[in-house]
């Protein structure tokens, strides 16, 4: 009877309490949005109080309590905080929560802004823009962005600035559906206009043109967008930027420093976009983390949307399976625990 | 089959299917192509043997390098039947969330082929026995969606898992003869992670685990023989060590140092007994035939395009280099004792080093106990066990690729060392409290993994 008791309640404990302890553990830590992709190769520029980058969620759940931004920052990092600012249904409407952090000059560094929960924050647009902090018009930190699809062709970040107009790259290409290219500028003024040409290489076909303007941009990357191009797996590409105005390219090798992306990603349909000044980008996200504060029923309730029925048989087979491992661990305390017989070596 | 055996299958029937119910589609590593090899099987192709086709870079311009890798294997598959299963594949990958749990996928909803999640990546240029058998089973009870072959694919690995933890056990009855240390080992096999995701997921390595845990049983048989009846038997003891290391290799590399070394006992008790010029005889003819068996392996190996095998010394070198680093033995370490989501994620931290110390004790322990002669301890069943653990981390070293699984062919040694250093080191009557001890922490450490692990990252941590 003793052994029974003891079988039952750790039967309970194991079974039950432990999958609930160490998922407990883990809700402090569940965001509600997140963006895992790595790597991470394309970053945001300096944040500009002129045109400040952001991004645009719908909130599932009350309680949006914090909310962490993904970073890289130059060497040595002495520009003081950084501000958030979160705005509710609409880009325009007022600011209801203002907060700072101030970021290190670790690499990869995740960004927290933490504030008084939004208490009904449920199935509401949040708009969020990252600017300095104080009186500073630049800061020299710079947001990471995930444009939706996948990495090709690389080159790296270059450390020569163009001079001309007029720059060029040729590119081998090993995916399909070519769909964007990200080129590394060391700035471009807020009336600047750039042109970028895809041609495919050899015939010199104009494939794709897109024209961009009004894009205030220090040290980071613009993104240009384009209908897909479907028979770019094993193809080579010419491409050819022209920049009217103050915009200066970085340079690799004497080449455009750009990353190109291919095919188009369905990302998680809270995901609304990046801001930058007052544009919104559906083809890219800032790199980040939403929190809405947690409890365990919420997470559980989460589980079981998510895993249905199987949740509840794995939870009475996890039982079972303690409740097994357990009878014969507490056995009767004879040598044997369950008095085994003609178990010679075979 | 005894009350204790079917009580610890039973057992481990539940266990399997836990696991079973909770991984997420698609969330072994390297499902998709696991499957889609053993569809063209299940669609009545056959893997070729030799090396198949050469492949120009004018093929390359036509089609990606995944599916001409997969046309080398199956010289007559069309190429629109590739495009399409991986096409498939594909599909249901996004209608699953694959890209909502590997953070290392480049996110594309609209990806066409396997080049576009890993590119020159391949299943077909592994052996093909898994595979036969896999696609066999899928033509039969598989269906024609991936989903549900998905799913009878793991069903088959479920039963695999159930084999092994009997062949533990039956390990476990040679190298102990107290039943609590018998059953440890079962456990040990059942109850570690590395193992109760093996019974989820479409993986090669659960059969090679199957073959190796064979071998094992079979190497403690030969060392059983060896005392209690000599020269009974041997030479057909060799025969069948050496068809099941054949077996064993021709499902996964991986296997090679249990099924050499188990060919080792097996040659040293055939001729062990023997005086004179049979001894000779025997021992050059045995040694000749293992030689050319080994050699006649790595020149079919070398045919199959098999990443195992490096192609040149500095490939070798660079391997080792890295095999040896510590980064290497860190990550190594990681996935055995179990990442998540295509290793994209962690357990808890503290998990990996409490397991080491805990696996460090028991295997230090185990070892030293071998210098002292124990009633209810077979040690030389324990040392063999000791052997090929030790073998299997330098071959994974050798290879220089940290994957926690290619651990596995070593998993039912590892569960007798952990017991030597454990339970067994007490004399039966006073096994108890280290016997419960040892069950409770490996229900918590496979507790923390389930729930902390996979239902945590598979379903509530999801990449926006």
């Amino acid at each position: 009877m003793k052994r029974a008791l003891v079988i039952f309640l750790g039967t309970l404990t194991l079974g039950l309490v432990l999958p609930l302890f160490v998922l407990q553990r883990g809700v402090s830590e569940r965001p509600e949005l997140a963006i895992r992709s790595r790597p991470l190769h394309v970053h945001a520029g300096q944040l500009l109080r002129a045109a400040p980058v952001g991004q645009v969620f719908r909130c599932t759940h009350d309680g949006l309590a914090r909310i962490d931004v993904r970073a890289v920052a130059p060497r040595k990092l002495d520009a003081g905080p950084v501000e958030l600012s979160i705005r509710l249904d609409a880009a325009d409407a007022e600011v209801v929560r203002r907060v700072e952090a101030l970021p290190s000059d670790a690499t990869g560094q995740w960004l927290e802004f933490r504030f008084e929960p939004i208490a009904a924050s449920a199935d509401r647009e949040v708009f969020v823009q990252l600017t300095p902090a104080g009186d500073l018009e630049q800061h020299p930190l710079r947001p990471w962005m995930r444009p939706r699809g996948q990495i090709g062709s690389t080159r790296p970040w270059g450390r020569a600035l163009a001079h001309d107009p007029l720059n060029t790259l040729t590119l081998s290409v090993e995916q399909p559906d070519l769909t964007g290219v990200a080129v590394a500028m060391q700035r471009v003024a807020p009336e600047a206009r750039m042109v970028l040409d895809v041609h495919s290489e050899g015939t010199g076909d104009e494939l794709r043109r897109v024209a961009v303007t009004g894009r205030a941009v220090s040290e980071g990357y613009v993104y240009f967008a384009f209908d897909p191009i479907p028979g770019s797996y094993a193809r080579s590409f010419d491409l050819a930027l022209y920049v009217e105005g103050d915009a200066v390219p970085r340079l690799s090798t004497g080449e455009l420093s750009a990353i190109t992306y291919h095919g188009r990603h369905r990302p998680d349909e809270a995901l609304g976009g990046m801001t930058r000044g007052g544009e919104r980008f559906d083809d890219r996200d800032l790199v980040l983390r939403v929190w809405t504060g947690a409890d365990l029923g919420g997470t559980l309730a989460r589980l079981q949307a998510r895993l249905g029925g199987r949740l509840r048989w794995a939870v009475l087979l996890w039982l079972a399976c303690v409740a097994g491992v357990l009878s014969l661990a507490l056995g009767p305390r004879s040598a044997d625990p369950l008095a085994v017989e003609g178990s010679e070596p075979t | 089959m005894n009350r204790t055996a079917l009580a610890l299958l039973a057992i481990a029937l539940v266990h399997g299917l836990v696991h079973t119910l909770l991984f997420a589609p698609w969330m072994g590593e390297d499902e998709p192509w696991h499957l889609e090899y053993a569809s063209y099987v299940a669609d009545g192709e056959l893997p070729g043997l030799g090396r198949g086709l050469e492949l120009t870079p004018d093929d390359l311009a036509h089609h990606s390098y995944s599916q001409l890798l997969a046309k080398r294997r199956f010289p007559e598959l069309p190429y629109d039947t590739i495009e399409r299963t991986q096409e498939a594949i594909l599909r249901s990958m996004e209608a699953q969330g694959f890209w909502r749990r590997v953070d290392w996928a480049p996110p594309n909803s609209a990806a066409r082929s396997f080049d576009q999640i890993e590119p020159a990546y391949t299943a077909t240029n592994q052996p093909q026995l898994y595979y036969v058998v896999l696609g066999t089973w899928l033509r039969v009870f598989g269906g024609d969606t991936p989903e549900g072959r998905l799913a009878a694919g793991r069903a088959l690995s479920l039963i695999l898992y159930l084999v092994t933890v009997g062949l533990a056990w039956l390990l476990g009855c040679a190298a102990f003869d107290d039943p609590r240390s018998r059953i440890t080992v079962a456990l040990v096999a059942m109850l570690l992670p590395v193992h109760g995701r093996h019974a989820a997921i479409v993986n090669n390595d659960v059969l090679a685990t199957v073959f190796a845990a064979l071998l094992l049983v079979l190497g403690a048989r030969v060392l059983q023989q060896v005392e209690l009846r000599p020269n009974a038997g041997r030479l057909r003891m060799l025969a069948i060590v050496v068809a099941a290391s054949a077996l064993a290799v021709l499902t996964k590399m991986t296997t090679a140092g249990v099924g050499i070394l188990v060919g080792m006992v097996a040659l040293v008790a055939l001729v062990q007994g023997r005086s004179g010029k049979s001894r000779l005889q025997i021992s050059v003819l045995a040694s000749l035939a293992g030689l050319a068996l080994v050699v006649g392996a790595v020149l079919f190996w070398n045919q199959q395009h098999n990443p195992a095998l490096p192609r040149s010394i500095a490939t070798y070198v660079e391997r080792v280099d890295e095999g040896f680093s510590f980064a290497s033995v860190y990550k190594l370490w990681g996935r055995f004792v179990g990442r998540l989501n295509w290793n994209s994620r962690s357990l808890p931290e503290l998990t990996y080093g409490a397991v080491a110390i805990g696996f460090a004790i028991a295997a230090t322990i185990a070892t030293v106990q071998l210098f002292r002669p124990r009633e209810h301890v077979r040690r030389s069943v324990v040392l063999l066990c000791l052997a090929v653990v030790v073998a299997q981390f330098a071959l994974v070293f050798l290879r220089g690729v940290p994957e926690g699984r290619y651990l596995t062919p070593a998993l039912p040694a590892i569960a007798v060392l952990v017991t030597a250093g454990t339970v067994a080191r007490w004399k039966p009557a006073h096994q108890r409290f280290e016997f419960a001890s040892v069950a409770l922490l490996l229900l918590i450490f496979d507790g923390i993994y389930l729930w902390r692990g996979v239902a945590f990252h598979h379903y509530l941590f999801w990449n926006g």
